[in-house]
């Protein structure tokens, strides 16, 4: 409570520090284990986190930057509008965004509206973050992926002679990589021999961005692709700012791992 | 030699008459016209749905310079032999965008076209395909993408007939500048054949013509830029043969251009069937 002639409540660092260390101590604690971990905090990861926390899956999101958004905070050219194909316009009035209609068919919104409705809708279905966080490695075991490791994103910048800050394990019934067009967690299960990846080499073509959702799905047994991984991972061609194609494929992967994890229940 | 085209419904939809009204125009018999080839071989039971999508989950390229090989044992995903089982029985609903070794394609639809009733000769199937096709070039190094393969079946791919052949030279300027390709594609409307364009049919009637002429003669090109029988590498070389637009093109006859060398070819064919 506020002391007369002040406006703030006379709190002291040290209080200060302990609800940090204790709040977020009590999280991490909490989802050291969990029921879905999405690797990548972009439009198609915070899709999937919102869908799957909002059917009462523990869900974690890791993510490299300190922000979360991914490319979706702006547009193509670096234009900060974000266009949508529909249906994707439907995904919209799902998360409270407005928009415009551009042409038959396409809608245009605000790149910070859009993508600041969607973090706040994943949080508010209670999706949890860890941001500053780097994917380090898969935690496999008989034959599945089953957790991640991970480290704090600014070890990676620190001189060699002090980067001996080891990773933590987190484990977890499903992995997603929601990682972009670099796919780390597939490569990474392809630098163990355990799947192969194309290369680099089709981006040449113009694509229809249905591939992308219609390829959304389980990869290796735990892990799933969703967004533009989806592409890497089955060499289709790379395509440009589809902001549609990220949340629809954010949705179907959310679809997918709630649908597996029922089978694997078995009701 | 008596022809078949097998999907032009489903690929075409409202627009396969235009397709039909093209080759009858030329004066050319017509072809029998069939469902597309997937649902003709499963109904035929030439072949079952599972190894069908396997075997197209197998042929598809995905580096532009790493070459499939006939034998290289390619283990696709199971995403991908679910997608290609998902569109087997509905091409029109198949989202386009990944290339098929075309030429492997080709020779793995031989025998079970052949299975399916359909003889080497005198009968040549046209197949047209929603996927695009690309076939390798010794010279490059490289795949390139087709409008169609000539042989026995001859495949066309409708996609193909957009991405294949040039755009102009400021189109790829802008698009590798960032613009978005919706709006490229808008800004070069009419430029190009697109997607759903009314030309598109009679381009197809040109290409299943060129197949058949390959297929009797040995010959597939002409040199004659009017002729359908020409090998346009560009988009206005297309519109210069099919016309600027359906609207100007009214008064013309919609029938498949053919320079007087191959006119004559044609109606020497209609004789003597
Ligand atoms: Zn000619």
């Amino acid at each position: 409570m506020a002391q007369k002639g002040r406006l703030f409540a006379p709190v002291g660092e040290k209080e200060i520090t302990r609800a940090i260390v204790n709040s977020f101590a009590k999280q991490f604690v909490e989802y050291v284990e969990s029921d879905c971990i999405i690797v990548g905090a972009g439009p198609s990861g915070l899709m999937a986190g919102r869908d799957l926390a909002r059917q009462g899956l523990k869900t974690l999101i890791v993510e490299r930057n300190n922000y979360l958004g991914g490319g979706f905070w702006i547009g193509g050219y670096l234009l900060n509008k974000v266009t949508f194909r529909a249906p994707g316009e439907k995904v919209l009035d799902e998360i409270g965004v407005p928009y415009e209609k551009a042409q038959e068919g396409l809608f245009v919104a605000d790149g910070p509206h859009a993508c600041s409705k969607l973090i706040a809708s994943a949080c508010d279905a209670g999706v949890k973050f860890a941001n500053m966080t780097l994917f380090d490695d898969v935690v496999l075991r008989d034959n599945s992926v089953q957790g991640v490791v991970v480290n704090w994103t600014p070890v990676r910048a620190l001189p060699r002679e002090i980067t001996c800050v080891d990773p933590i394990a987190l484990e977890t019934k499903i992995v997603v990589d929601a990682t972009g067009h670099d796919a780390l967690v597939v490569k990474m299960l392809e630098s163990k021999g355990l799947l192969k990846v194309p290369g680099h080499g089709s981006m040449w073509v113009e694509a229809s961005e249905d591939l992308v959702v219609e390829h959304t799905g389980e990869v290796y047994p735990g892990l799933f692709v969703c967004g533009m991984s989806v592409t890497t991972t089955y060499g289709i061609p790379r395509m440009g700012p589809t902001f549609s194609g990220m949340l629809l494929s954010g949705k179907r992967v959310a679809e997918t791992i709630l649908e597996s994890l029922r089978n694997k229940v078995g009701c | 030699m008596d022809w078949v085209v097998l999907g032009a419904e489903e690929l075409l939809g409202g627009e396969a008459r235009k397709l039909k009204a093209s080759i009858e125009e030329t004066g050319f018999p017509l072809p029998a016209f069939k469902p597309y080839v997937y649902r003709v071989l499963l109904e035929q039971k030439s072949v079952n749905k599972e190894t069908l999508a396997a075997m197209l989950a197998k042929l598809r390229i995905k580096g532009l310079t790493s070459k499939v090989g006939p034998n290289e044992s390619v283990e696709p995903f199971p995403a991908e032999v679910a997608f290609e089982g998902r569109f087997l029985t509905s091409p029109g609903k198949k989202p386009y965008g990944i290339p098929y070794e075309g030429t492997l394609l080709q020779a793995s639809l031989r025998p079970l076209l052949k299975k399916a009733g359909f003889s080497r000769l005198p009968s040549l199937p046209v197949v047209l395909l929603p996927d695009l096709l690309a076939t390798f070039e010794p010279s490059d190094r490289r795949y390139h993408l087709r409008m169609n393969v000539l042989g026995f079946p001859a495949l066309i791919s409708i996609p193909g007939i957009v991405l294949a052949p040039a755009k102009p030279r400021e189109y790829y300027l802008l698009k590798q500048s960032g613009m978005d390709p919706a709006g490229l594609n808008r800004a070069f409307k009419g430029l190009f054949i697109d997607h759903g364009d009314p030309r598109l049919p009679r381009v197809v009637a040109g290409l299943a013509f060129q197949a058949l002429a390959y297929a009797r003669t040995g010959n597939a090109f002409c040199d004659d830029a009017g002729c359908s029988l020409y090998n346009a590498h560009w988009h206005h070389e297309l519109i210069s043969l099919y016309g600027p637009d359906e609207a100007k093109n009214t008064g013309l006859s919609r029938g498949i251009p053919l320079c007087p060398a191959h006119s004559r070819m044609a109606k020497d064919w209609k004789v003597t069937p």
